[in-house]
C-alpha cells in the first residue's frame, strides 16, 4: 500500500516536538493533516478532518489526551501514542496500542505506524 | 506495678495494643482509643479490625496471624479509620512477650505515618514527572538538532546553529527557574534573547510592562524570538551596521478580552526579500506558535524591514 495519500493528525503540545514529527513523517512519505495541542481543539478534528492515523502525546500541558484516544477508538480510527512516560503511562483501555517512547528515531516511528495500521 | 504500667501505657505518645494466646486483643491504651473514638469493649477481640481499610484488611490480618503462629515480631503499614472518619496510615510494630518464661501473647505499638507517606508518594510522583520531562527535553533537543543539521551547508555551521538554539532554550529555562517554573516575565525572556543574539544591544530596543507568561508559552515565544533574531542577523536589520529592531508589547483589547500584543519591527537593514524556504522560525511563528498561545501571529517581509506581530489572550490582563 502506498504511503503517499496517508494523512496524519498530530496531537502534541510541545512545538518543537511537533515540528520534529512533521519532518519525520514527511520524510517517511506521510502528510500532516493538522496539529492540535489541546484536547478541546483535537476532539472536533476527529469528525471534521480527513486523516488516516493520529499520533497522540499523552500529557497535553497537564491535561490527559485519553479523551481523544477514546473518541478515536469509538470511531475505529488508527492511533498511536508518543510519550515520555512510556507504556506505564497508558491506561488499560488503550494499553494494546503502539507506544513510541520519546525520544524516538524515524525507524521507531515507521514501525509504530505500521503496527497501528495493522491493529 | 499496675499503676506504673497504666501510667506508661496511657501517656506514651504511641498507640499500644496487646493480644492473648488466642490472637484476640485484650488491651488498647488511651491514645489508641482516642484515635479510633471507640471503647475498649468495642475494640476487644477482633473488634479493632473493623476499622482497617478494606484494601489493607486481608494483608494486615495475614501478616499478623502469620507472625503470631511463628512467634516472630512484625512490622507493617496499614490504613486505620480515625474517629473523624479519615483513614490514616499507621506503622504497627508487634512482638511476642512472655510471662513467667512462657509465651503470653503480643504487644504492639503504632505511630501515624500519614504525613511521611504523603511525602514519599509526592516524591515518587515528582520522580515520574521529572523522568517524563527529561524525555520530552531530549526529544526537543533532537528536534533542534534535526532542524540545525538539515539546513546547514557545513558541519561547523550546523554546530553553531544548534548551539545557539540550545542556548536560547536554556535561557528560557533560566527565566522560568527564577520563578520556580510557575511562569516567566516577558521582559526577562526578551532581555535574555537580546543578550544572546546581539552584542550591539543599543540597536535593539525593548519596551513593555510586566506580564507573566506560563511555562509553555515562555519557552515557545523565546524560541520564536530567537529565530527572528537569527534571521535579522543573517538577512535583516542586524546584518549591516545601521539597522535597528524595536520590540514592544502592550495590552490590547481583542474580542472584548485583554490580549498581549508583541510587535517586532526591523528598520534600516538591507532591502528585504521574502524567504525562499520555510525555516524553523517561519514554521514556529506561522504554524505552531498560534497553537501554543491560543492566539494569532503575522509576519510581513516588508521591503523596509521585517514586521511581526504575536497576539495572545492574557487572562486577567497585565500587572
Amino acid at each position: 500500500m502506498s504511503n503517499a495519500a496517508r494523512r496524519v493528525l498530530i496531537v502534541e503540545d510541545e512545538m518543537l516536538i511537533a515540528i520534529l514529527l512533521e519532518d519525520m513523517l514527511s520524510e517517511l512519505g506521510y502528510e500532516v493533516a493538522a496539529i492540535a495541542s489541546r484536547v478541546d481543539t483535537a476532539l472536533p478534528l476527529i469528525d471534521t478532518l480527513t486523516f488516516d492515523l493520529a499520533i497522540l502525546d499523552v500529557n497535553l500541558a497537564g491535561e490527559s489526551s485519553f479523551p481523544v484516544a477514546d473518541a478515536l477508538a469509538r470511531k475505529g480510527r488508527p492511533y498511536l501514542f508518543a510519550t515520555g512516560y512510556g507504556r506505564e503511562g497508558i491506561i488499560s483501555e488503550h494499553a494494546h496500542r503502539p507506544v513510541l517512547v520519546k525520544p524516538f528515531s524515524s525507524r521507531d516511528l515507521r514501525f509504530a505506524i505500521r503496527s497501528a495500521f495493522h491493529d | 506495678m499496675v499503676g506504673l504500667f497504666e501510667e506508661l501505657a496511657n501517656n506514651a505518645p504511641v498507640m499500644i495494643w496487646r493480644s492473648r494466646l488466642d490472637k484476640l486483643c485484650d488491651f488498647f491504651n488511651q491514645p489508641w482509643l482516642e484515635f479510633t473514638g471507640r471503647t475498649q469493649e468495642q475494640e476487644f477481640g477482633n473488634g479493632w479490625t473493623e476499622r482497617i481499610h478494606p484494601e489493607d484488611y486481608e494483608r494486615c490480618l495475614a501478616i499478623y496471624s502469620g507472625a503470631f503462629d511463628a512467634r516472630e515480631s512484625f512490622s507493617m503499614e496499614y490504613r486505620l479509620q480515625r474517629a473523624d472518619g479519615e483513614y490514616r496510615y499507621l506503622l504497627d510494630n508487634g512482638a511476642p512477650f512472655t510471662r513467667d518464661g512462657e509465651f503470653a501473647g503480643y504487644f504492639g505499638s503504632c505511630i501515624d505515618i500519614t504525613e511521611r507517606k504523603q511525602m514519599e508518594d509526592g516524591r515518587l510522583v515528582l520522580i515520574a514527572e521529572l523522568n517524563h520531562r527529561v524525555k520530552n527535553m531530549l526529544s526537543t533537543v533532537q528536534s533542534l538538532a534535526h532542524q540545525s543539521c538539515g539546513r546547514a551547508s557545513t558541519p561547523r555551521e550546523a554546530e553553531e546553529l544548534l548551539t545557539g538554539r540550545l542556548m536560547a532554550l536554556s535561557q528560557a529555562h533560566e527565566a522560568l527557574a527564577e520563578q520556580y517554573w510557575h511562569g516567566a516575565d516577558i521582559g526577562n525572556v526578551m532581555r535574555r534573547m537580546v543578550a544572546l543574539a546581539s552584542r550591539d544591544t543599543d540597536r535593539v530596543r525593548i519596551s513593555g510592562a510586566l506580564a507573566t507568561l506560563r511555562p509553555g508559552i515562555a519557552q515557545s515565544l523565546a524560541m520564536a524570538i530567537y529565530e527572528l533574531f537569527l534571521n535579522a542577523m543573517q538577512y535583516g536589520a542586524l546584518s549591516n551596521t545601521t539597522g535597528t529592531i524595536d520590540i514592544a508589547w502592550t495590552q490590547v483589547e481583542h474580542y472584548g478580552e485583554p490580549w498581549l500584543e508583541i510587535a517586532w519591527k526591523e528598520e534600516g537593514g538591507p532591502p528585504v526579500a521574502p524567504p525562499q524556504s520555510r525555516g524553523l522560525g517561519m514554521r514556529l511563528i506561522r504554524s505552531l506558535l498560534p497553537l501554543e498561545i491560543s492566539g494569532e501571529t503575522t509576519i510581513d517581509f516588508a521591503r523596509q524591514g521585517v514586521i511581526a506581530h504575536i497576539r495572545m489572550p492574557i487572562p486577567g490582563g497585565m500587572q
